[in-house]
């Protein structure tokens, strides 16, 4: 479970004082997919960099298994961390990498040595074949299959998204989609996604927080699942959007 | 053109003497480059405003070794470090003599091109590190050299390059080589066809050192298409 408690970050740009997050309070359930959705600069990349302490609170406690980061030192801060994975709206892939080195390099950071691991985790974004290739030659949808392959390396009991489908059209959205559904079905890991598309939000998550100028308006449940609906492949989906 | 063959001939083991001793302290002062001048940039660019590390004093300190260098007129620079030069080596004249000086050089100039080579790798990169857990040294390993590694081999490129051109008044502490073989013969003795051949020659040596440098950055570089 991922509690904030009074949760507020500010930041100084050029001698002005910003309030990214205004004392926030929530919690996320484990296994929860959680959705964060608001407008541009209202704190929702501010709110997840919290969850895995890439930035600290300056006041209020955020809580991850009843764990406060604040409280421990920095090697034990990246021990943590690397238990959560997280995936960015650029990809943030190393363009000098193979795709199975850019996989493989959570492992290799904690000198593990296990190339059938990766061989998995490249199989289940369905990006094995181009093992090989390095991510200039890639699509967007394939570059971010390569990044959650890179996520999901180390087993992560929560799965950090940020604008993960922005970069993408709206195909490569649509299959990220399903992929991150297919996560949560496969490794049952808490999924936190940070959207300005409402669809994908709402085709995925349980619930979702509403920030506006690092206010929390509110936390709403959503109806999902029955409205996503399954399409064999790109064109079935075209002939059934437009027919 | 015959005698000029023949000079050429007869000047011949001088002349492989002096692009021995140009090999040498290039060698030396690339080697400084690359064992002192990287972790140099590479604290620079830890320790700025803003920074991985950021330091205050460090940064300054650090800055102010390369600045510092970097403006010292050269030929003064070789002048004033003599003693130093003769506390640490035993002697102030030679070869490895002249080596000396300009592998300070060559550790200032590479520290500012590294940092600035590390300057244009993507916050994303860092970025990526942070929320991998990746420790201090990881991300200057993993990441930094990593990403930057094709500027870092053409900054090296550029450092080579100006330590031939460096290297040729070093003639002033003893240290030979093409350049002062060039002056000796053709400013000193006007046997100005034996001068231009050595010009002929660096500027062919600058330019196998140049090709060398942009190849292998070609290669290693992945990001572009
Ligand atoms: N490192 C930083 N330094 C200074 N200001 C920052 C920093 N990070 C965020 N901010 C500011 O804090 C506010 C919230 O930023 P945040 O990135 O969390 O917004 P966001 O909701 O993710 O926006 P977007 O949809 O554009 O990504 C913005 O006004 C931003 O300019
Ligand atoms: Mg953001």
């Amino acid at each position: 479970m991922i509690a904030f408690e009074k949760v507020s970050k500010k930041f100084k740009q050029k001698n002005v004082e910003i309030r990214a997050l205004n004392e926030v309070t929530l919690t996320i359930d484990t296994q929860e997919v959680f959705g964060v959705v608001g407008e541009s600069g209202s704190g929702k990349s501010t709110f997840l960099r919290l969850i895995n302490h890439l930035e600290s609170p300056d006041s209020g406690e955020v809580f991850v298994d009843g764990v406060n980061f604040s409280l421990l030192n920095t090697k034990e801060q990246r021990k943590k961390r690397q238990k959560m994975g997280m995936i960015f709206q650029q990809f943030n892939l190393l363009g000098n990498k193979t795709v199975k080195e850019n996989v493989d390099l959570p492992l290799k950071l904690q000198r593990r040595n296990e190339p059938d691991k990766i061989e998995q985790m490249l199989q289940f974004v369905k990006m094995a074949e181009k093992a090989d290739q390095y991510p200039s030659s890639l699509s967007g949808g394939e570059k971010q299959r390569v990044a959650i392959a890179r996520a999901l390396a180390m087993g992560p009991e929560i799965l950090l998204c940020d604008e993960p489908t922005s970069a993408l059209d709206d195909q490569h959205t649509y299959e990220m989609i399903q992929l991150l559904a297919e996560i949560h079905h496969t490794f049952a890991a808490t999924i936190i996604i940070v959207s300005h598309e409402l669809e994908v939000i709402k085709a995925l998550c349980n619930r979702t927080a509403i920030l506006e100028k690092g206010k929390l308006l509110a936390v709403t449940s959503i109806k999902n699942d029955e409205n996503f609906t399954h399409y064999e492949n790109y064109y079935e989906r075209v002939k059934e959007i437009l027919g | 053109m015959n005698t000029y063959l023949e000079r050429l001939r007869y000047y011949q083991p001088e002349i492989s003497k002096a692009f021995l001793e140009t090999g040498n302290m290039l060698f030396f002062a690339t080697l400084a480059a690359v064992v002192i001048g990287l972790p140099l940039g590479t604290l620079i660019f830890l320790t700025r405003k803003n920074g991985v590390m950021e330091n205050k004093f460090f940064s300054f300190f650090f800055n102010g070794y390369v600045n510092v260098i970097r403006s010292f007129p050269f030929l003064l620079f070789v002048v004033a470090l003599i003693p130093f030069t003769r506390f640490v080596l035993g002697t102030s004249f030679g070869t490895a003599a002249a080596s000396f000086p300009l592998a300070f050089i060559a550790v200032a100039i590479y520290a500012r091109l590294v940092e600035q080579t590390l300057l244009e790798v993507p916050d994303e990169v860092i970025e990526l590190a942070y929320s991998l857990g990746a420790s201090k040294k990881q991300l200057v390993f993993h990441f930094l050299y990593g990403e930057a590694r094709s500027g870092l081999v053409l900054s090296l490129t550029s450092v080579i390059i100006s330590m031939v051109s460096y290297s040729t008044i070093m003639g002033v502490v003893g240290g030979g080589g093409i350049g002062d073989f060039a002056i000796r013969y053709g400013y000193q003795r006007y046997e100005s066809d034996v001068m231009y051949t050595m010009i002929v020659f660096m500027i062919l040596l600058v330019m196998l050192v140049q090709l060398c440098g942009t190849l292998i950055a070609r290669k290693m570089d992945k990001r572009k298409k």
